[in-house]
């Protein structure tokens, strides 16, 4: 049977105390970015320094590569967001070239509409469908673009962006936390926000103070889920790059069928 | 004025512009990618460039084009324990009278030195990805045969082969730490442990060198009996998402 389990007092991290033995300020723990390296103990206010004791830099590397590997988990699973990004970053361009393209073909069938009149003659019908669903092609392929763009947003917003969002803070006042590694995040006055530990990117807004509590629940259910086996997340992050070929693919088909046949029916 | 010839111009500009929108991207790959060149990994494995270039970006790892050769040595004590890592490349030409012959060649190793000698052993996925297969130095060697770690979880994974088949779960903990990668190559014989990898692996070292040097270092301190540089539970870690 699966039990469910609600957030637990001691999910909340609390620091230990280190007051230094010199000035009785709290010490902190010096930050380093190699795994190597074994991290000190300094006092901002009267400079001492100390190594941390073996078991204790051997604990701290411990969970600076379980950090290291939470990232490379996360970086996997979210490697589909590479695309999305290439192909939102690539679409304004691909859609001007084939406009332009697209353009040039329409032109060139209405400017040489005298030709096309004579492919309408017996045993030619072939040519002539042909110059008719060519000169559609273009402005389909463009249209398709533009709409798959809307398409693929559309999922990203839907379902992509809520995974992204930063969790709320277990308390009002408090910092909201990671959605990846759960440390506290710093206060900034930006849309999103780089988590110093694992450098995952966190979407902010207002639902993490309006919907505190919701977001909470959810976040609970979905550690449920996860220590059952699911991975609720795991198609998500390809959706927004499918909806931009399911849409683009498909709206390009229709208006390719409606302005071949506007086209045959003006020609 | 007739379309016909502007629109060719306007695509040709368009062709144009979306180049140098790629090649904008791929320099703003690089920078975000600058932890993966030479000398960042060499700093983030406790080492210094000894020979080659520190700019050379590890994750595009790009062959030049025509006949070269290259080699790259990092070298340092990470651990307090001499380590090394070496990347050899090039491309050889050979002109006959009725045939060319193009020889490349490729090798990356990551290694230490051992303070006590030990027996060969060889470690393998068991089930790596297609792309991922680790070149097996040692498969053709006969006296070296499979071995338990201990762990089945481990042995399931993993093929461990030695020469003397009780060293195995003294690499239990280094396994450990690797059981979330999807490239592996583990050697060993005399004072020397390495880790090998291919071209297709060179991006999984240039991702995550800190974890290949302390799983490196791990098994180096179970071969010698010493503490572990992290305390590591001994079982795989999850097979994580």
């Amino acid at each position: 049977m699966n039990q469910q389990f609600a957030m637990p007092a001691a999910a909340v991290p609390v620091a230990q105390p280190t007051p230094c033995l010199g000035c009785g300020a709290p010490m902190v723990v010096e930050e380093t970015t190699a795994l190597h390296s074994n991290p000190k103990l300094r006092c901002g206010y009267c400079r001492r320094e100390e190594d941390l004791p073996q078991d204790a830099a051997e604990r701290h590397r411990h969970l600076r590569l379980r950090l290291m590997q939470v990232q490379r988990a996360r970086e996997s699973l979210e490697a589909p967001l590479k695309t999305y990004q290439m192909l939102k970053s690539s679409f304004v361009m691909g859609a001007i070239f084939a406009g332009l393209y697209g353009a040039w073909q329409l032109s060139t069938l209405i400017s040489n509409i005298d030709a096309t009149e004579r492919l309408k003659a017996a045993g030619m019908q072939t040519e002539y469908a042909q110059s008719v669903i060519f000169a559609a092609l273009g402005p389909a392929i463009a249209f398709g673009m533009l709409f798959g763009w809307v398409g693929m947003s559309r999922v990203f917003k839907g379902a992509v962006a809520p995974l992204l969002r930063a969790r709320p803070p277990h308390n009002p006042g408090l910092a909201a936390r990671c959605r990846s590694c759960g440390a506290d995040l710093p206060a900034v006055k930006a849309p999103q926000v780089t988590c110093r530990f694992c450098s995952a990117i966190n979407l902010l807004d207002d639902s993490l103070t309006r919907d505190a509590s919701s977001l909470l629940e959810g976040e609970i259910a979905h550690y449920n889920a996860q220590a059952r086996g699911a991975n609720p997340d795991g198609k998500a992050y390809h959706a927004p790059t499918r909806a931009f070929y399911v849409w683009g693919g498909a709206s390009a088909a229709l208006i390719l069928v409606g302005l071949s046949a506007v086209l045959f029916m003006i020609t | 004025v007739e379309t016909t010839y502007i629109f060719p111009v306007l695509i040709g500009i368009a062709m144009l512009a979306w180049v140098f929108i790629n090649w904008r991207k791929q320099q703003q790959a690089y920078v975000e990618h600058s932890d993966k060149a030479v000398g960042a990994v060499a700093t983030r494995l406790g080492m210094t460039v000894q020979e080659g270039d520190p700019t050379l970006n590890l994750l595009y790892f790009q062959q030049p084009s025509g006949d070269f050769q290259r080699r790259l040595y990092l070298a340092g004590q990470p651990y307090g324990r001499p380590a090394s890592l070496t990347v050899v490349d090039g491309q050889k030409t050979s002109e006959y009278v009725v045939m060319r012959r193009v020889t490349q060649s490729f090798g990356c190793f990551l290694e230490v030195t051992l303070a006590v000698p030990c027996p060969a052993f060889e470690v393998v996925l068991r089930e790596p990805n297609q792309y991922l297969i680790a070149n097996q130095e040692f498969a053709e060697r006969q006296e070296l045969v499979e071995a338990s770690t201990g762990s089945p979880l481990l042995d399931g994974h993993f093929i461990v082969r030695a020469q003397d088949p009780r060293m195995a779960p003294a690499l239990s903990s280094a396994l450990s730490l690797l059981s979330t990668h999807h490239f592996v190559h583990l050697a060993g014989e005399g004072q020397r442990v390495w880790m090998s990898f291919s071209r297709f692996g060179l991006p999984s070292l240039a991702s995550a060198p800190e974890e290949y040097m302390l799983a490196l270092e791990t098994a180096a301190c179970g071969l010698e009996g010493k503490p572990m540089p992290a305390q590591v539970s001994g079982v795989p870690a999850p097979r994580l998402p």
